[in-house]
């Protein structure tokens, strides 16, 4: 089935591409603020989870800590990505009705194509990103903000592709269930803007104490909380890792659902939208 | 005999009316049954479904063309989606030899904020062309499209005419093996639509196999010379054109005569008969001779002033003439009720080849403004055949000589070479 896809959606790479530029180019035409759309996003996220850390540290009377806005930046991003790609590609089939009761194509191109684009942006983002955090690193050397590059750094592609896959995952499941039920799309956008708070984007779970793991049941959650500690601290938490095995299992199971699903109801597309 | 580019082996097609799945159990149902098992192509008919194509077998050899032609919702788009895999079959197979691309909707996926030529790589990219070969033909295609000053501009400023300009270009241009065509020659303007069925020869002749479907009759008699006749999801007849546009013919006028036995109504005409001089029915008129049409004219009230008004129409809906019964040297239909057969001859019949639309239609001229008291609810089509110049609709065979040469007119010589 993963065999089958993939060597369908090679086949139609061009295709593939053609909408991932078309998509790219729609969003930035005509737009004031052009490119810097992809800059927008991360700032606006970065900064609400930054005032939300500021007013933490009033209230309990601490002192606002550099680590805890770099645990922000670097969680909001690939946070981003991940709602870009599940927002996305959940809204993607509808909106190309046009093309899939008139051409024959494999479908999974559609969702693709919005993973590419969203792909497109994370790219600029991280770049953004990656230089901000280098620029901190150099400015406050040493103490508790320290960030030191270490071997561990190689799970940071390993946990984005954790991420993505995922993402892929859910986009597969609802682009199709969106094609049933009109309003998944809806539900799937509220719930990312608010899945912020449920996925441990702006906070962590040490400072929930006894309740922290029941956060990491949201499979997104380790993946982020892993990402922060290796910048953070250098590497993966070790009470971390159980729960990002089971991401990993939730990941594969949830894949190997969602493509059987789409690739099920794939011959009704053109029936139903 | 080489393989068929083509074929299809008893396939059906069901769909459901009304809502697809209108409460959420029925929807949930339908996805948990996708999702963990059981075929989804049920074989058997289910509660508010129809079959929307039973049973259709038939071969295409290559470089055939072949028309597809019946009335509305007789299964002919069912048809093409299913081949060009839109939609797949409930039951039966069918197999396709070589690159297919389909138009079934000229310009599917435009999108308005691109420019045209953004467009035109995405739309050739989706029926199946790379980047190289659109590139190779880029400029062929701007140029059939006519809109070399508009390509950069965004598609959302076009007319809807550039638009389907534009998309017949791209998709003319695609070179597949198999094309499949349905109801895409209607667009843009009498020019545009030349050169698009001049293309269309050119492809049938460069050995293409096509698949036509119009319901423009002349068009598919350019193109193909063999049809298949759908109606009612089946195949009704499969074979030369000629026959097979008559077959379609009749098959339009067929419901009609149950519908309009109103055993109620103060008037009506019944009994239309199409026929020729001797007063025999025919299928159809032949060029040159006499058009009859003979009718019964039911009144089951007295009438003031009863007048048969009959038009002729040609299949695009155009008015071409008609005649009522009241004029000059007509005749004046008796106001009592009774039952009255009435003759119509027009002889010979004034227009070519081709399929024509008669409307009839019985007014009350006391009535002012005339009202009609009975008319059909459907027009009947009828055609004729047996001209020997080509397609023409009048006869335009006119006198050529030599003329004596003229001293050229110094206009001539200034007026640019374009005058319109």
């Amino acid at each position: 089935m993963f065999i089958r896809t993939i060597r369908q959606t090679f086949e139609y790479r061009e295709l593939l591409l053609a909408l991932t530029y078309r998509d790219i180019k729609v969003k930035y035409k005509q737009a004031m603020l052009g490119v810097l759309w992809v800059f927008f996003l991360p700032t606006m996220a970065i900064g609400s989870g930054i005032v939300f850390r500021l007013a933490m540290a009033y209230f309990s009377n601490s002192t606002p800590k550099l680590v805890d806005m770099v645990a922000v930046m670097v969680k909001s991003v690939p946070w981003l990505l991940f709602a870009a790609i599940v927002g996305g590609s959940s809204g993607s089939l509808i909106g190309n009705m046009g093309l899939i009761t008139k051409v024959y194509f494999p479908r999974q191109v559609v969702p693709l194509a919005t993973v590419l684009s969203a792909l497109f942006d994370f790219t600029i983002s991280l770049t953004g990103l990656t230089l901000i955090i280098i620029l901190i690193a150099n400015l406050a050397p040493g103490g508790d903000t320290a960030i030191v590059v270490t071997w561990h750094y190689l799970w940071l592609p390993v946990l984005l592709m954790l991420l993505v896959v995922m993402a892929v995952g859910f986009g597969f499941f609802f682009s199709c269930t969106n094609l049933f039920m009109r309003d998944v799309r809806y539900i799937v956008q509220v719930s990312l803007q608010y899945g912020v708070f449920f996925s441990l984007v702006f906070l962590t779970y040490e400072e929930f104490g006894r309740f922290g793991h029941l956060f990491l049941y949201n499979p997104v959650a380790p993946v982020l909380e892993s990402i922060r500690t290796i910048i953070t601290r250098g590497q993966i938490n070790a009470d971390l890792l159980p729960y990002l095995v089971y991401s990993a299992v939730f990941t594969i199971c949830l894949l190997t659902f969602a493509l059987r699903f789409f690739n099920r109801s794939e011959p009704l597309f053109a029936e139903y939208v | 005999m080489p393989d068929p580019a083509i074929q299809v082996d008893h396939v059906w097609k069901k769909f459901r009316r009304g809502e697809i799945n209108d409460s959420m159990r029925d929807t949930l149902r339908t996805m948990a049954r996708l999702a963990f098992g059981g075929s989804a192509r049920d074989q058997v008919l289910g509660d508010r479904e129809f079959w929307a194509l039973q049973d259709v077998s038939f071969q295409v050899a290559p470089g055939e063309s072949l028309g597809i032609i019946g009335p509305n919702g007789a299964g002919k788009s069912t048809m093409l989606k299913l081949l060009s895999r839109i939609i797949k079959p409930n039951r039966g197979s069918f197999h396709v030899n070589g690159r297919l691309s389909s138009l079934i909707e000229i310009g599917a996926g435009f999108h308005p904020d691109l420019t045209g030529r953004e467009n035109m790589y995405l739309n050739a990219t989706i029926h199946g062309m790379t980047r190289r070969e659109i590139r190779k033909r880029e400029q062929q295609i701007i140029q059939f499209a006519d809109i070399t000053d508009f390509i950069d501009t965004p598609v959302k400023r076009y007319s809807s005419g550039m638009k389907a300009r534009l998309g017949f270009s791209v998709a003319a241009h695609l070179e597949p093996d198999i094309l499949l065509v349905d109801e895409v020659l209607s667009v843009g303007d009498i020019r545009f639509r030349q050169k698009c069925l001049g293309h269309m020869e050119q492809l049938v002749k460069s050995n293409v196999t096509l698949i036509f479907i119009s319901h423009l009759l002349d068009q598919v008699r350019r193109l193909c010379p063999n049809t298949i006749v759908f109606n009612h999801g089946r195949i009704m007849y499969e074979g030369p054109t000629e026959e097979a546009a008559r077959i379609y013919i009749d098959a339009l006028n067929e419901p009609q005569d149950q519908a309009e036995q109103d055993p109620d109504a103060e008037a009506e005409v019944r009994n239309i008969q199409f026929c020729d001089r001797d007063g025999r029915e025919v299928r159809y008129w032949k060029v040159g001779q006499a058009a009859v049409i003979e009718m019964d004219v039911v009144l089951r009230r007295p009438v003031a002033k009863p007048s048969l008004i009959i038009r002729f129409f040609d299949v695009r809906g155009m008015y071409l003439g008609g005649d009522g019964s009241l004029r000059s040297d007509g005749i004046n239909i008796p106001s009592d009720p009774g039952v009255y057969r009435i003759r119509y001859s027009l002889d010979p019949f004034p227009i070519l080849d081709g399929d024509y639309a008669v409307r009839i239609h019985l007014n009350d001229e006391a009535i002012r403004p005339a009202a009609a008291i009975w008319e059909m609810s459907q027009p009947r089509l009828i055609s004729v055949r047996g001209g020997k110049i080509g397609s023409q609709v009048v006869d335009c065979r006119g006198q050529w000589e030599m003329a004596p040469t003229r001293q050229a007119h110094p206009l001539d010589e200034s007026r640019p070479a374009e005058s319109a």
